[in-house]
């Protein structure tokens, strides 16, 4: 999964490509869920919509909607199905804006407030799933605002303040909260255990450096080669 | 010998009698073949579905990344 910030660069190939590049990336990677985050929305919406089209899997807004005419620009959530558990993951985009903030214009988007909708969608998605994620690109303090707020979030998946967090619950019942930094130096590793009803029992994890023992991917290399015009 | 003769003349008449009168009554409609009914319902069937099977506990392993805007720039 991604907590968004993903699609856009200042110069090289996913300026010129508009992001295509990092959805090809992440289409051979197999990622299930993507948060579209405050740093995606300069592409702009015809940029966006191929992206969305190219991605092998959902890219994922629940407060993201467009300035002229206010529906959503992307799904809000999506439900998968494993051992027999539903597993509903919402999607939020960050802003600068703080909690009950009005929402922001963002060029032809504005983004909502956060919680609000954070509160609408889980209680929709909790009549149809066992397990909630939140991929949250709204940043640590509004995401442990969330966990304290919201009853019936399992886990946060965080973005936008570049954090370091390993799996931590911030209060006693409050979700599991993990962050995994930036520009891809890092990847968080959780590992969770569900009862049968789906209650989190037990978890653990790590934001491992991909540091240069880690061999590279010999597809990835090539790939990695060709967009970079190497030989 | 001529009771023999008697005795089949007897039978092909009853042969060809027999025969006229299906014909006459497959021709009133009298011998159109039942219509099939239609199955009883499995008993089955009316059951109400089987609840689904309670699923049991889950282990996950969930990988993320998060601001990796700028990750594939060359470096230097």
């Amino acid at each position: 999964m991604d907590a968004g910030n993903t699609l856009s660069a200042p110069q090289g190939p996913v300026k010129s490509s508009e992001g295509q590049v990092i959805i090809e990336a992440m289409n051979m990677l197999g990622y299930d869920a993507m948060a579209l985050g405050a740093q995606d929305l300069p592409l702009g919406i015809e940029a966006l919509r191929k992206r969305m089209a190219e991605a092998k899997f959902p890219i994922l807004s629940a407060n993201l909607t467009i300035a002229e005419g206010g529906q959503l620009f992307a799904s809000p959530y999506v439900i998968k199905e494993m051992a027999g558990h539903r597993i509903a993951i919402i999607g939020l985009t960050g802003s600068d804006q703080s909690s009950g903030s009005p929402p922001s214009q963002k060029g032809p988007f504005v983004v909502k407030e956060p919680i609000e909708t954070a509160k609408r969608y889980v209680k929709e998605v909790s009549a149809k799933a066992d397990i909630v994620i939140l991929l949250s690109n709204v940043g640590l303090p509004l995401d442990q605002k969330i966990s304290e707020q919201i009853p019936g979030i399992d886990i946060i998946i965080g973005g936008q303040t570049r954090s370091l967090l390993t799996p931590t619950r911030h209060t006693e019942k409050g979700a599991v909260i993990a962050q995994a930094g930036y520009r891809g130096e890092w990847i968080g590793s959780m590992q969770v255990e569900f009862d049968a009803r789906g209650n989190v029992v037990n978890f653990q994890g790590q934001t491992v450096a991909l540091a240069p023992e880690y061999s590279d991917d010999a597809q990835m290399r090539e790939f990695l080669n060709r967009i970079q015009g190497k030989p | 010998m001529r009771a023999f003769r008697r005795y089949l003349l007897w039978s092909g008449a009853l042969i060809a009698l027999s025969t006229l009168w299906l014909a006459g009554c497959a021709a009133q409609g009298l011998m159109v073949a039942p219509k099939p009914t239609p199955a009883a319902p499995s008993p089955i069937a009316q059951q109400a579905p089987s609840p689904t099977p309670t699923p049991g506990p889950l282990s996950l392993l969930l990988l993320h990344t998060n601001d990796t805007a700028g990750e594939l720039e060359p470096c230097g």
